[in-house]
């Protein structure tokens, strides 16, 4: 199973260290609140996955709203990601 | 201490350095990142930080340093930042990985303008700074350029899918830069004696087995035809597998994509097109220039001559009237905290929200029934009533609203229908634009 957190947040103007710094900090939270395992309590989902009550969680994606909230330096973005990728891992960062 | 903004200024081609080495980790921090400062201290000059971000800011001082790496801390992993209060711009971060994990040391430093390297011994000191550290903090790769250029260069991926950029990281030379380290995996892809006898302004083999490669005294005319001729041939001495002439063909493609364009925009667009420009990545802003340097906005379709108006067929003209001018504070309602000029009803107010919907991408980001339902009818009012109250136009009310006129001069025009046309797509703003419809109608005042 894989989790989605969407972000609609402004990183557009951030210098480099805010952009990594607020990666990592939107990333352990998203894996904090939609990683590891996840209770499952909607009757549909439950069909789906069982009366397991908990299912594991393969892969969280964190998603940032694009467009003109994303940072022009494609680079800076690049390594930003990768570090944030080594820091928390289970966590994918992408942009929409 | 106010940090000057680094993209928040008209974009810039800035100096770019990219360093990730390792360090001791068994050493106590302060005495291991001591000749880290050290050769900033001594060789950044003008471009020096003076600001040390942490958990807060705090005036540059190796203690302010230490401080913030401290507060920092999360794991295995602290970072800081460094900033200037005065010109030129600095972004630079300095982030370390701690044990238990492998130690490394990364450093992303831009100064803004790149401009500010035009002199020989300004450069000569920034290539100083990366030979000291590298040769005290053994690196896999390094490298300063123009931050333009590497992007057009393709970096960091060059070419390849971000898995593999991220497994793989820079483990060939896809790319010889102004300066240029390259760690002893690298230079064995090569061979050291091969990658020692490269033609450059300096190659130096450090003590720790990396080699430092500078193509050219000067970074900042990095695109000159000279400049481009030795990173051309250093590349091909380092990759004689790729073909010398094309290797240079690029950079000269790149040079003239970065090479500056006059603006000499349509003068009653220059206003709103000088904005949208401002938004274009540095690397792209001069393409985006020419572009629209050669675009001409249609002639605006939605009028008629006035001879031709339709008559008012609504029961009650007052009432439409006030719907009209209901609908226009619909569209202050919706902007004002984001363009509070539209509290003004000018022109200009409508050049603002002109600018607003295309930075925001406004047809493609918002719902299409939102903006058929709701931004349609209260963009053509505002429209309506800023040509009332500022060409002395007089609304002509139909029950179709999209058939509702406004006469100026000899001409009627129908606000409604060209918000509809405006909103199509983003090309559409400008393409449709409130400000031309306006000019125009202006024109046709008598």
């Amino acid at each position: 199973m894989e989790t989605f957190s969407f972000k609609s947040r402004d990183l557009s103007g951030l210098k480099y260290e805010a952009l990594e710094a607020q990666m990592m900090e939107d990333a352990r939270e998203a894996l904090r609140k939609y990683g590891e395992r996840l209770d499952i309590r909607r009757d549909s989902l439950q069909r789906l996955f069982g009366a397991v009550g908990e299912v594991p969680v393969q892969r969280v994606r964190l998603v940032y709203e694009g467009g003109a909230l994303r940072p022009t330096d494609i680079d800076d973005l690049n390594r930003a990601v990768n570090t944030t990728k080594n820091a928390v891992p289970g966590v994918v960062v992408s942009f929409q | 201490m106010k940090v000057l903004e680094f993209h928040g200024v008209k974009p810039e081609d800035s100096l770019k350095l990219i360093f990730d080495g390792a360090f001791n980790p068994q050493a106590a921090l302060e005495h291991e990142l001591a000749p880290l400062l050290q050769a900033l201290e001594e060789y950044a000059g003008e471009w020096m930080p003076d600001v040390v971000n942490g958990k807060r800011q705090r005036k540059y001082a190796r203690a302010a340093v230490w401080k913030a790496l401290e507060e920092r801390r999360d794991g295995n992993r602290t970072a800081l930042g460094l900033y200037r209060t005065d010109w030129p711009v600095l972004d630079m971060s300095l982030s370390l990985w701690l044990p238990p994990r492998a130690p490394g040391l990364g450093i992303l430093l831009k100064v803004k303008p790149l401009s500010f390297f035009t002199e020989v011994e300004r450069c000569r000191h920034f290539v100083e700074l990366v030979r000291v550290w590298a040769s005290r903090y053994p690196v896999t790769y390094a490298m300063a350029h123009g931050t333009d250029d590497r992007t057009l260069a393709g970096a960091p991926n060059f070419g390849r899918d971000d898995e593999t950029e991220y497994r793989d990281g820079f483990d060939k030379i896809y790319e010889v830069f102004w300066l240029n380290v390259f760690g002893p995996k690298l230079v064995e892809t090569v061979g050291r004696e091969r990658m020692l006898s490269t033609p450059a302004h300096r190659v130096e083999e450090l003590p720790n087995g990396s080699i430092l490669l500078v193509t050219w005294p000067t970074v900042a005319d990095f695109a000159s035809k000279e400049a481009r001729l030795a990173q051309a041939r250093a590349h091909a001495h380092l990759r004689p597998d790729l073909d010398f002439d094309t290797i240079l063909c690029t950079l000269q493609e790149r040079s003239a994509r970065l090479a500056p364009v006059e603006p000499r925009f349509h003068p009653d667009l220059a206003p709103l097109l000088s904005r949208v420009v401002d938004r274009a990545a540095s690397h792209e802003r001069q393409r985006r220039i020419a572009e629209l340097n050669a675009w001409q906005p249609p002639e605006p379709e939605e009028w008629r001559p006035a001879g031709s108006a339709l008559p008012a067929d609504v029961d009650d003209p007052e009432r439409s009237l006030e719907e009209y001018s209901d609908l226009a504070e619909h569209l202050v309602a919706l902007l004002h905290s984001e363009v509070p000029s539209v509290f003004e009803a000018t022109p200009e107010s409508l050049t603002d929200a002109d600018f607003y919907f295309w930075r925001e991408e406004f047809p493609k980001s918002r719902l299409r029934e939102a903006i058929d339902e709701h931004a349609v009818p209260a963009i053509g009012a505002y429209l309506g009533e800023v040509l009332v109250r500022n060409l002395g136009g007089r609304w002509i009310p139909r029950q179709k609203r999209e058939e509702a006129q406004v006469l100026v001069g000899d001409r009627v025009w129908f606000p409604f229908l060209r918000a509809r046309n405006y909103m199509r797509s983003r090309q559409a703003l400008l393409d449709c634009s409130l400000t031309w419809l306006y000019r125009v109608a202006e024109r046709h005042r008598g």
